[in-house]
């Protein structure tokens, strides 16, 4: 078993296939050696967000080793499998945290799926519905953004 | 708290706008200076094509010359998209025959200076690419300097496609060139004197342009030119007596002149004339004379 914990203090205990998901804490691993017994800290990860993490790690632990990469077949971000779907039924500043958690850890698959969801977010929406939904603020001028609309006037109008 | 969208770090705002299409990333620019300045950057194109090209459809074929949507597409793409695509999918062409493609239709105003990157390229058919139909309200643009880097290419046509600007002094470069065809454009300025590098040049066709200004000298160098045609143009001056030696070194033994065909009409400016050092008897006399009075 290996223990972390998260920046706020909490400790997790966890099997050492969970905790290889993740390339980070495998590595670590690696280096201190089987023998030490001090807990992992992960200072970039809440308790709250870990636990998640966690989540997704036991859901995927009987997953078989990724097949050598298919050449033929795009990865498109259509096809998530359904429970990842449901896992990432969150509010967004959760999906964030997980994203940055998933980059941190370097668990690539959860990293993925974060990307994803926030990708199918994004399609099919309008300049305007994106601002909105992420709370960008618009910093052009208005003669700048026509600027732009007129540089990029080919995909504007699909 | 709460991790808003905006303070994610750039490699994964270009994690997630990945997964957006070739087709209506653009659009995505004019949300903020910031998203515009992330999705501009060469990294993010090539990370993007990579992304939506299925890998084991590159590097394709170099002697396929069928363009797939993708190539056409690659007209017009950003700038950093089009050398991301070129580096990575098109390195190891050496043919762009796209002759007749309707590139138009997908935008083609110009083409692309990242063409300098594709280093295998021999043959180079854009004839009337970029024009389907109906003539387009704008014209196209010159032909990029970075053509000169082409140093393998030997055919380059490029005719019937609205480019405009003056010829480059770099297809000077393209030293092992055998045809080149830039005629029917709007192509101006004078005929640059680097022409007379190509020593390997068959075929020179820059009708039907605005071209102007005198026909240099140097083009009496072009040792193995077979076709010249610069009719329809604004050249002025007299016919170089250099002009002459094309075909005048050839050795006699041959038994024909070497130049096949002459074309130097609708040049209203131009004198033709031939002067004392051409020989009356000549292939090229006798061509002008009967330009002159056909």
């Amino acid at each position: 078993m290996v223990k972390i914990t998260s920046s706020d203090n909490q400790e997790f205990t966890i099997s050492k296939e969970i905790a290889n998901q993740s390339v980070l804490i495998k590595n670590m691993l690696e280096d201190v050696g089987e023998s030490d017994d001090q807990p992992i800290p992960l200072p970039n990860v809440s308790g709250a967000i870990l636990q998640k993490v966690i989540e997704y790690a036991t859901m995927h632990k009987d997953d078989p080793p990724p097949a050598p990469e298919d050449e033929t077949k795009l990865k498109t971000s259509e096809d998530i499998e359904e429970r990842d779907k449901e896992f990432m039924q969150l509010d967004q500043g959760t999906m964030f945290e997980i994203i940055l958690a998933a980059n941190y850890l370097d668990m690539k698959n959860l990293l993925d799926l974060g990307c994803k969801t926030v990708a199918n977010m994004i399609k099919g929406k309008s300049v305007e519905e994106v601002r909105k939904l992420f709370n960008i603020v618009n910093d052009f001028t208005p003669e700048e953004e026509e600027q732009i609309r007129k540089e990029n006037e080919w995909c504007e109008d699909r | 708290m709460n991790q808003p969208f905006t303070t994610l770090p750039t490699e994964l705002v270009q994690q997630i706008f990945k997964h957006i299409s070739l087709s209506t990333i653009n659009r995505y620019h004019r949300c903020s200076k910031r998203l515009k300045a992330v999705l501009r950057t060469p990294d993010f194109a090539t990370l993007h094509l990579s992304t939506h090209i299925a890998r084991r459809t590159y590097p394709r074929n170099p002697h396929s010359t069928h363009p797939t949507d993708l190539d056409l597409l690659w007209f017009m793409w950003r700038i950093e998209y089009q050398y991301a695509y070129a580096r990575k999918y098109l390195n190891h062409c050496e043919s762009l025959a796209w002759c007749n493609v309707g590139a138009v239709k997908y935008g083609a105003k110009a083409i692309p200076r990242a063409i300098g990157e594709i280093h295998a390229l021999v043959h180079v058919d854009l004839l009337s690419s970029m024009i389907i139909g109906h003539i387009p309200k704008e014209i196209g643009g010159p032909i990029p300097a970075e053509i000169g880097n082409l140093i393998q290419l030997k055919v380059l046509d490029l005719s019937g496609n609205l480019l405009s600007g003056c010829l480059v002094k770099e297809l000077g470069s393209l030293v092992r060139l055998k045809v080149l065809k830039l005629d029917a454009n709007y192509f101006e300025g004078v005929i640059p004197e680097e022409l007379g590098r190509l020593s390997e040049l068959e075929q020179l066709n820059l009708s039907k342009n605005m071209i102007s200004g005198e026909i240099p000298k140097s083009l009496g160098m072009l040792r193995r030119l077979d076709v010249l045609n610069i009719g329809g143009n604004r050249i002025e001056g007299s016919i170089p007596v250099e002009l002459g030696i094309v075909w005048r070194k050839v050795p006699a033994a041959l038994g024909r002149v070497r130049l096949r065909g002459m074309d130097l009409s609708r040049n209203p400016g131009l004198e033709l004339q031939t002067t004392d050092d051409m020989d009356r008897n000549s292939f090229l006399y006798s061509y002008l004379w009967r330009q002159r009075f056909l």
